[in-house]
């Protein structure tokens, strides 16, 4: 693939490529995994030799990168925060029922909703987050498995809420 | 094959990362055992519904300008062999560490000609007209956020220049806009390799809460905003820092700080600001509007919760406050800040968009309560009360390592809900119900009926009497709280 080929392709994938760094590895370290991951596919482009799979091929990539950045992640705390806390939104309009889903996983703790980011956003099997988050397979085995348990529950409730809400009651 | 064994694999077995061995025996499992087959459906759907729905959330995302950037970093690449101008033992990593690059050509020597007047300090100079080519790069930043785009638009950014220089290090500030929902400090930062962040960390000497959105990297330098909370109107001397990020250390070291004042009086003139006298009180929650702060392009409610749990920045986005406007249109918040300042007790400020009409504005505030503990043994049928309402254990089953309790509710789904089960055998040993629905179905009637719901339940451990007990509730206070906000004169 050229490099203009690239370009164009990634283009209209550079905000879905963003939003899902920043799903997993939070505001803060999101624009670095990103460039280190998109700066490596560039290089690495002649090894994808069907460009039709360019989407799948470019966002296992960033994936990685963000289950490494995961793992290599010290504890940082911001200054000043204490017990203050700041929301900023960038979307509006969105179906309720996808926001919905993402506010469910974000309710899960930490190791369930990484993994199951990384599964469903990533597309990476169980083997390449054992990899990527540098832990043993069974551990992601048993962390997707708890987790989808955890967000079928909030989802039958959420559920549950919801018909409430579109019945008007 | 054991059921609980299989069920850890069904996720592998979906996405067919088993060996062709152990997907034969998942699937002779699977012929068996009614249960299994009805769970991998279940599984199949959440699947479904997971990837659909975090597909689509990751669709709808923010405008990013990463193509640009990588071809200059491609450039750069190529150019490498040829240009040996990294000094430091430049290495492959260093170079993915750069932030945004954006590349801007200006005369070398105007540009010189111009650091070397805004190096000199103490002495303030008017950024936009010591830095002309500065105007375009601050518009591009402020974009982000219509309250800033506009202040600085209007001119009403604070545009003294204020630096200050250590070790080859400087951090300069081109501007300071201070609205009623916000404030931002517009910065520059050179001479720096490693990580960093700048932050406002003192307002008149106390400590602040602050943030940073991503900066761009320019040829001059790293221009980036540094917020914090709306400030009081007046005059106030805000302490900024810039902070080297040791990641591989798990810490942060200052290495430079400025301080600078700033007057919240010139957009505060184009303001309008209520006082505002609204509270109710559901179960134990009460919230108090206390004012409302109309700026040229943003709405700010400023309200106090006492009690409860869930208001505020932490809940999701249904939950979220939103600005109703009179043709029914919804507004959901753009920025909340949110701090306890005693126990229980929690101020909020919720910034809007402001809408074209402002006539008849509503803002509604939904209120949610919390999980109760409570530790009351089920056996016989019976009806237990929490809260005002009746929530009626009807009975469960125990076989094997499933076990399916039927509950009825009043208004089953967002009010008044059990959410944790554990059983205790003889031998006194607890096991906390994992929360997996194998089924889980209800009904409900007309309005006000009770609705019945059965749910199952699975047990690691199998075959052996257990008591079962109710650990926890999930009181969710029904409730849409609206704000009247005042007309516009």
């Amino acid at each position: 693939m050229t490099e203009s080929e690239f370009m164009e392709r990634l283009r209209p994938l550079e905000a879905y490529l963003y939003r899902m760094a920043l799903a997993i590895v939070g505001k803060d370290d999101a624009q670095d995994v990103l460039q280190e991951a998109l700066l490596s596919a560039f290089v690495a482009r002649k090894q994808l030799r069907d460009p039709q799979y360019f989407r799948p091929w470019i966002k296992k990539i960033v994936a990685r990168q963000c289950g490494k950045q995961l793992r290599n992640r010290g504890t940082v705390f911001p200054m000043g925060r204490g017990e203050e806390y700041v929301f900023d939104s960038t979307d509006k309009g969105k179906r309720p029922e996808d926001h919905l889903i993402w506010q469910v996983v974000n309710q899960l703790p930490e190791i369930y909703s990484q993994v199951v980011i990384l599964r469903y956003l990533g597309d990476m099997s169980q083997k390449e987050i054992a990899e990527a988050l540098g832990i043993p397979e069974g551990t992601v085995k048993s962390r997707l498995h708890k987790g989808i348990g955890k967000l079928r529950e909030m989802l039958e409730a959420e559920k549950g809420g919801l018909a409430n809400e579109m019945s008007g009651r | 094959m054991k059921c609980q064994d299989v069920r850890i694999e069904l996720l592998a077995y979906l996405n067919d990362e088993l060996s062709s061995e152990d997907k034969v025996t998942i699937e002779n499992h699977l012929s068996t055992c009614g249960f299994c087959a009805k769970e991998i459906v279940q599984l199949q759907k959440t699947e479904r519904i997971l990837k659909s729905g975090l597909e689509s959330w990751a669709e709808v995302g923010e405008k990013v300008n990463l193509t640009e950037w990588l071809q200059e970093e491609s450039r750069k690449l190529s150019n490498k062999e040829k240009k040996k101008e990294f000094t430091k033992g430049f290495a492959e990593t260093k170079m993915l560490k750069h932030k945004w690059q954006k590349v801007i050509r200006f005369a070398a020597v105007a540009l010189v000609l111009v650091m070397l007047m805004a190096s000199y300090w103490p002495q303030l100079v008017k950024a936009s007209t010591q830095m002309p080519w500065i105007g375009p790069l601050i518009k591009q930043l402020v974009l982000r956020d219509a309250g800033l785009s506009w202040a600085y638009e209007h001119g009403y950014m604070d545009g003294s220049l204020a630096t200050v220089e250590q070790d080859g290090v400087k951090l300069t500030v081109l501007g300071v806009i201070a609205d009623p929902t916000q404030t931002a400090v517009i910065y520059l930062v050179d001479g720096i390799e490693e990580d960093f962040s700048v932050y406002i960390s003192k307002i008149n000497g106390d400590g602040a809460a602050s943030w940073t959105s991503p900066a761009t990297k320019t040829s001059v330098g790293t221009i980036g905003i540094a917020q914090t909370y709306p400030l009081p109107e007046g005059e106030h001397t805000l302490t900024v820092i810039l902070v080297e990020e040791d990641r591989d250390a798990g810490r942060r070291n200052e290495r430079l700080s400025l301080e600078l004042v700033t007057d919240r009086e010139n957009i505060s003139k184009l303001s309008i600001s209520y006082d505002l006298d609204q509270e109710v009180t559901f179960d134990d929650i009460s919230v108090k509007a206390k004012r409302v702060v109309y700026t040229p392009t943003q709405i700010m409610v400023e309200y106090t919760v006492i009690g409860g749990t869930g208001v505020g920045g932490a809940i999701p986005q249904e939950y979220a406050s939103y600005l109703l406007t009179e043709s029914g249109e919804k507004l959901y918040r753009v920025r909340s800040y949110g701090s306890h300042i005693a126990d229980g007790v929690r101020e909020l400020y919720e910034v809007f968009e402001r809408p074209a009409d402002v006539s008849n504005l509503k803002m509604v505030i939904p209120v949610q309560g919390k999980h109760q503990e409570i530790n009351i043994e089920f056996s016989e049928p019976t009806t237990i009360g929490i809260l005002d309402t009746d929530i009626r254990f009807a009975g469960w089953v125990h076989e094997g390592n499933m076990i399916e309790i039927e509950m009825h509710y009043e208004k089953y789904g967002r009010v008044k809900s059990i959410t944790g089960w554990s059983v205790v055998d003889e031998g006194g040993n607890t096991e906390e119900l994992t929360i997996w629905k194998g089924e889980s179905f209800g009904a409900y009637e007309n309005p006000g009926d009770f609705a019945w719901v059965t749910t199952k339940y699975e047990l690691e451990e199998t075959d052996r009497p257990v008591k079962l007990i109710a650990t926890q509730v999930l009181t969710i206070v029904e409730g849409n709280w609206e704000i009247i906000l005042p007309a516009i004169n």
